[in-house]
């Protein structure tokens, strides 16, 4: 298992780089926002599909896999539920709708 | 050729290992007399050396209710798993990482292996049905123990391997996992009735398919 720690940024931190024969499954989602208002956190799968049948020249797609929005002040960690059937194909980061180094994100994830 | 285990194996047999379904130095193999290549057809040869288990994988993302089409042989447009010498079997035990997707085999080419007599029977990814018929998927074959087993020589017909992924899913992830057991064959060229009877019948494609 592997763990990456990032704060809330609008940039995209990346969380894992993808590797091309197997899949990221998230394990664990833990956010301590202690910014000043409620942030909201988007998990994206960014990769760039082969080419098939039906897309003879794929392009770089984004995917959201995940999506939740922490209030101010609290912190989260996303249970196993919720996490079940979160598995990403290439590249995983993480996007927030601000950037403060009072977010504090923590994201378990390994390789299968 | 290929070969599969019954999917219970992996479950009943414990102890044994992948490794231990591989042709071994002394193996010994017949080549059907379909063979066009005059140095193997309906010879019968012996595992020479102590054979060399190369793994290797490939993996390709693809949409829902798509395909892609991939040749194992040594075409230019292949991905290269064949041997390039006669006198050498590759065994290729193949499996499959868990995901949305089912995997057809052709040889050659798009004849299917995996039909059946009805010449309606055959496998289609358009058909909602005909999708599953023949179709192989990581239940089949896992990738941590593969039961299914292909045989390439030299310039033999190419194995098309079709991922499909099934409607509904955004985007899949589809990998095979090979395990190449490289054989260096050593010709006998006056078996016994037991070498003949015992040795693993390595039949042309054409005699998979058709009945």
């Amino acid at each position: 298992m592997a763990t990456k720690q990032v704060t809330a940024n609008t940039s995209a931190q990346t969380i894992a780089t993808a590797e091309k024969h197997k899949k990221c499954r998230i394990t664990a989602i833990n956010v301590d926002n202690q910014y000043s208002s409620s942030i909201k956190l988007t998990l994206q799968d960014i990769f760039t599909p082969d080419a098939s049948h039906g897309v003879s020249s794929p392009t770089e797609k984004t995917i959201t896999r995940w999506v939740r929005t922490i209030g101010n002040g609290t912190a989260y960690s996303a249970d196993q539920n919720e996490l079940a059937d979160l598995v990403c194909l290439g590249t995983v980061k993480m996007v927030a709708s601000a950037t403060s180094t009072d977010c504090i994100i923590v994201v378990n994830y390994h390789w299968e | 050729m290929i070969t599969q285990l019954q999917p219970l194996f992996k479950s009943v047999s414990t102890q044994v290992r992948p490794e231990d379904l591989f042709l071994t130095k002394g193996s010994w193999v017949r080549f059907s007399d379909r063979f066009d290549e005059e140095w193997c057809s309906g010879k019968v040869f012996e595992v020479a050396e102590e054979p060399i288990i190369v793994p290797y994988q490939i993996s390709y993302v693809l949409p829902g209710d798509d395909y892609k089409d991939v040749d194992l042989s040594n075409a230019t447009n292949g991905v290269k798993l064949y041997p390039e010498k006669q006198y050498v079997l590759y065994q290729m035990a193949v499996g499959f990482k868990p995901g949305d997707y089912l995997v057809h085999i052709f040889i050659p080419g798009t004849k299917y292996v995996y039909e059946l007599g009805d010449t309606d029977m055959y496998p289609d990814v358009t058909d909602a049905s005909k999708k599953y018929l023949g179709a192989k998927t990581y239940k089949d074959s896992p990738a941590d123990a593969p039961l299914l087993f292909l045989y390439a020589i030299k310039d033999m017909a190419a194995f098309t391997f079709r991922f499909y992924v099934l409607e509904g899913v955004d985007y899949e992830k589809c990998t095979a996992a090979f395990q190449i057991n490289k054989c260096q064959l050593t010709e006998i060229e006056e078996p016994t009735e037991e070498q003949l009877e015992k040795a693993l019948l390595i039949r042309y494609y054409d005699e998979l398919t058709g009945f």
